[in-house]
């Protein structure tokens, strides 16, 4: 135990208090609302940063409670997590900022608040996880926190979409409770390793092995949306705006991709993953996914389940990346998990800022929408090219990679794969774009336009702010991807570490 | 002999609640209630601390056979620290349910009735022979039925009555099962008793009566007919000491006898793995269909205690194995659960209550809006759904993982499988009590009463103790390990 063992509990407590706190306080207590949760998420932040850094030295950060007679609770920082560590506090803060502009004047923001701050400790918890039973209990936890968020305007469809989310990830936490059980009982209380801790299995209990990876794959599917467990997603979307930016891009279906590639990588082990010939499959299936969702998503005229369905796809590259034979794959995995998130966030955002300000929520009425919120398109423009994988934008690179990949390991299937989706991607986003700048609006939408112009920007500073912030970071991250601090240099890192086992 | 004041007091100072509440003039009985409460609760605190090993108390020092002896070990104490958490809890939501004005309820005859109740088991808990666990068996009974008819009403009277028939058929198969097996083995404490019944038909006979009359008392399905109507109809504090408690004894007895007493009855233990099975399938699924609350919960309890009747066949396998860690695991996975579903299952029991209280209706429908309403209840409620279905961070996540790995490990696939598959069943019945709570209220929603603040907080105290069971799992843990069945050699 080092003297900075309370650093992965503090990553969770910047939350957890602020969420105990907001709920204490009366709903018109805006102010002090406000206080706890920039308090609580600009302390993250700079916790988040003051990890890296001692990482980068070789500190070691962890944390250990016992649980069930062997088993152990344990919460420590490694490359990957801080990868997904620095994903989600960053982005934490900024739809935090969104979220209070946004909800301005609703009611009930005090449970609201509360659940999304329990939200990002669930992430955080799952980010830290050192093994997979600590990894289950937030993984459920993330599943139970998000449900009001999902209920919180309180009408039946919200309700609805709030049931279906249940059905399906409580099916799938039941699965991969299964699964991590029946994983515990076969090699004991395994941390996360990298390289993996089940080879020894690989002669002796070859089948069981293979159940365990289906198990925990299905039950990890449903929260990555993998086709055909992905039902839930579209649904999800009638929840509040930034609850939605925040399931896109780093909560929950995060979670779900973030437990595949720890499943994949540090439970099994590439390798013997690769022996067990479970990964075919499972490029497959993303593969399957990945046009599927493309293809439906061309079909969408709801500007928001358009996105939904663009994620779906987005998030098998990650899968199809973590299943690739090879270190470029897995490059390409973890960049995209990153580069994805912010990049899905914008475009929420702009999303989110049309609808509240000229009430738009469908793809036929963006028709010069552009030249009325020039800043917000042109965030959406540029979200919309890194989705499509156009350089200079941060989706370049990560698919760069995953093509790389798919090459080395010489599965040309998934190169014609990449491509081809990457002309959905351009289907399904450009005539948008091109609606936005070239086209004009239709008289009623000029009357939109016309009926609120007196503000000095064209929407309210704070959800505008977030917006830009998250499009300059997906230009960023594309521009300067060579630097050893951009989440592909990152990435590098963390794929160093597996494979040189 | 701090350990023997203790052991005394929590066996005599109920019955002294008793006695005081039924002679004390009305002003003296409130302060009364509160000083015996204290005085039990910090009685059981010292007795679990003071647990070091499993040991024996010869009552006055008669000894056994002609006295009557105590066993104490883990599973007691863990079984007196249950009751006394939903009874502390219970008794201060009581006390605000009997004094809020609006309404004139009988509480006079509450508060001896709970105490009789709460004596009765620690009791039963405690004490080693056979006989003397029935006469606690029927003392706890009577309180029971008692309890019931407070609700004063004919439908009341019909449930508790119906209660009163089964329980006392089921009372009489285990006497005479006692009985007959008094005759045979010349002893009634069981820690005396010979391990193997062997061939013995009248041996054999006994037990199959005795099971089946606390099968009967315990509320397994199909024997479960009595239980819905009875925990529903009762007042809220009833309710929860009926489901969290009462229901236990019987499986507490149970449980000494299969598995300390007589470990090697594989098929008899399967006979009861499957009425569990059928248990946890049927009564979830009647819970899912009940369109008021308070009957929900109760087939909810039915559907909770099959989980505890696959103890049986899992500790039966498990009693076959080389692997004392393993056997361990499974011994305290199955209190663990018994543990977890009695807080889990109480905190149910007054929320409902409470939301009753505010509506005066236990409608599925009249919790619209309640999330906005009564936010404590609803959280409260949350939090003992996840740990009915299993989910973290609750007691009930870390009994069912107990459970779940010691059925893989075993092999027991059918009851893994019905473990899990019962887990969703259970989200049904809590997220459709959720998903009218977070429904925006509206016009036709009936108008909400005030409840006074003790009742909530003794329900968010049941939240917070069903929570730290999902994180502070070794305290607990290091109570079963006293007087275990299956010790581990060399653990520190």
């Amino acid at each position: 135990m080092s003297w900075s063992f309370p650093v992965p509990l503090l990553l969770l407590i910047t939350s957890f208090v602020p969420a105990l706190l907001i709920i204490m306080l009366k709903e018109e207590q805006k102010l002090a609302r406000t206080v706890a949760n920039l308090t609580g998420a600009i302390l993250k932040v700079a916790l988040v940063a003051y990890v890296a850094y001692g990482v980068r030295l070789g500190e070691k950060f962890e944390a250990r409670f016992p649980l069930i007679s062997d088993l152990e609770m344990v919460l420590r920082v490694d490359d990957i997590s801080l990868l997904f560590l620095a994903l989600s506090s960053i982005l934490w803060l900024v739809t935090t900022v969104y979220a209070i502009g946004y909800l301005e004047g609703s009611p009930n923001r005090s449970r609201f608040f509360c659940f999304f701050s329990l939200c990002v400790t669930a992430t955080m918890g799952i980010s830290l996880s050192g093994n997979l039973i600590t990894f289950l209990i937030f993984y459920e936890m993330l599943s139970l926190v998000t449900y009001p968020l999902i209920v919180h305007r309180g009408t039946e469809k919200s309700l609805r979409a709030g049931r279906i989310y249940l059905a399906y990830t409580l099916a799938g936490g039941t699965l991969l409770m299964m699964g991590t059980a029946w994983v515990y009982v076969l090699a004991g209380p395994v941390d996360f390793t990298a390289g993996g801790s089940l080879h020894p299995f690989v002669e002796g209990d070859r089948g069981s092995l293979v159940a365990i990876f289906a198990l925990m794959m299905i039950g990890l599917g449903v929260k990555t949306a993998l086709v055909p467990l992905h039902g839930w997603l579209p649904e999800a979307m009638v929840a509040p705006a930034p609850v939605s930016a925040l399931l896109h891009a780093v909560a929950v279906v995060k979670a779900g991709a973030f437990g595949i590639i720890r499943v994949v990588y540090d439970v099994f082990g590439a390798e013997t993953s690769d022996r067990l010939g479970v990964l075919a499959p499972l490029a497959a299936l993303a593969s399957f996914t990945i046009l599927y969702a493309s293809v439906r998503a061309l079909y969408q005229t709801d500007l928001k389940r358009r996105l939904a369905y663009s994620t779906i796809g987005q998030l098998s590259y990650i899968v199809l990346g973590t299943s690739i034979a090879g270190p470029i794959g897995t490059l390409g995995a973890l960049t995209h998990l990153v580069h994805q998130g912010v990049m899905k966030i914008t475009l929420f955002f702009c999303a989110g800022n049309l609808a509240e300000e000229l009430g738009i929520s469908r793809v036929d009425q963006l028709d010069g929408v552009g030249w009325r919120m020039p800043l917000t398109m042109a965030a959406f423009t540029i979200g919309a090219f890194g989705m499509i994988g156009l350089p200079p934008v941060a989706g370049f690179v990560s698919k760069w990679y995953l093509g790389m990949g798919a090459a080395a390991a010489e599965d040309y299937f998934f190169v014609l794969v990449l491509i081809l989706s990457s002309l959905l991607n351009a289907a399904y986003f450009l005539p948008l774009v091109h609606a936005a700048w070239f086209k004009s609006p239709s008289p009623e939408l000029s009357a939109r336009f016309e009926a609120r112009t007196h503000a000095r920007w064209e929407i309210s500073l704070l959800l505008l702010a977030p917006t830009m912030t998250t499009a300059a970071f997906s230009l960023l991250a594309g521009l300067f991807a060579a630097s050893p601090y951009s989440p592909l240099g990152l990435a590098r890192m963390i794929t160093r570490g597996a494979y040189l086992q | 002999m701090t350990r023997d004041l203790a052991l005394t007091s929590v066996l005599l100072v109920p019955f002294l609640g008793v006695i005081g509440t039924l002679l004390l003039p009305e002003r003296l009985r409130r302060p009364f209630s509160f000083l015996v409460t204290t005085l039990v609760l910090a009685a059981v605190g010292a007795l679990a601390v003071s647990l070091r090993d499993a040991f024996r108390y010869e009552i006055s020092g008669w000894g056994a056979p002609l006295g009557i002896d105590l066993h104490v070990d883990g599973l007691a104490v863990a079984m007196l620290l249950l009751t006394g958490t939903v009874a502390g809890a219970v008794s201060a939501y009581a006390d605000g349910h009997y004094r809020d004005g609006s309404s004139q309820k009988p509480a006079a005859g509450f508060w001896p009735l709970f105490f009789g109740l709460w004596g009765s088991l620690n009791a039963l808990f405690l004490v080693s022979d056979l006989f003397t666990m029935y006469v606690c068996l029927e003392l706890m009974t009577f309180s029971s039925v008692a309890l019931i008819t407070l609700a004063k009403d004919a439908q009341a009277l019909r449930a508790a009555l119906t209660y009163l028939m089964t329980a006392l058929t089921g009372s009489l198969a285990y006497l005479l099962g006692v009985a007959i097996l008094y005759g045979e083995m010349g002893t009634l404490d069981w820690t005396l008793m010979s391990p193997v019944p062997g061939d013995d038909p009248v041996a054999w006979m006994a037990l199959s009566l005795m099971t089946a009359g606390l099968i009967m008392k315990g509320a397994l399905y199909p024997l479960h007919f009595w239980l819905p109507g009875a925990h529903a109809i009762a007042p809220a504090p009833v309710s929860a000491l009926l489901s969290a408690l009462v229901v236990k004894a019987p499986f507490f007895i149970l449980l000494r006898l299969w598995v300390q007493v007589w470990t090697d009855a594989p098929y008899a233990s399967h006979v009861l793995g499957a009425l569990g099975a059928g248990a946890i399938i049927w009564g979830s699924f009647q819970a899912i269909i009940q369109e008021r609350v308070k009957l929900m919960v109760a087939y909810s309890t039915v559907a909770q205690l099959g989980y505890l009747f696959l103890a049986f066949p899992i500790l039966e396998t498990a009693a076959r194995t080389a692997d004392q860690a393993a056997r361990q695991d499974a011994w305290e996975g199955v209190i663990y659960f018994a543990l977890s579903h009695g807080v889990a299952k109480a905190s149910m029991f007054l929320v409902t209550g409470l939301v009753v209280q505010a509506t005066k209706t236990d409608d599925l429908r009249s919790l619209r809006g309640a999330a906005a309403h009564v936010p404590a209840a609803v959280l409260v409620w949350g939090l003992a759904g996840i740990s009915l279905i299993g989910l973290p961070p609750s007691g009930g996540f870390i009994a069912k993982w107990q459970l779940l790995t010691s059925a893989i490990r075993f092999g027991l696939w059918p009851y893994a499988a019905v473990i899990l598959f019962g887990g969703l069943l259970a989200s049904g019945y809590v997220f459709r009590v959720l998903w009218y709570a977070f429904l925006a209220p509206d016009g036709s929603s009936a108008p909400k009463a005030r409840v006074p603040a003790v009742m909530v907080l003794a329900a968010l105290f049941l939240g917070t103790v069903i929570v730290l069971m999902g994180i502070r799992t070794a305290d607990v843990f290091a109570v079963l390990k006293a007087g275990s069945p299956f010790p581990t050699v060399g653990a520190p």
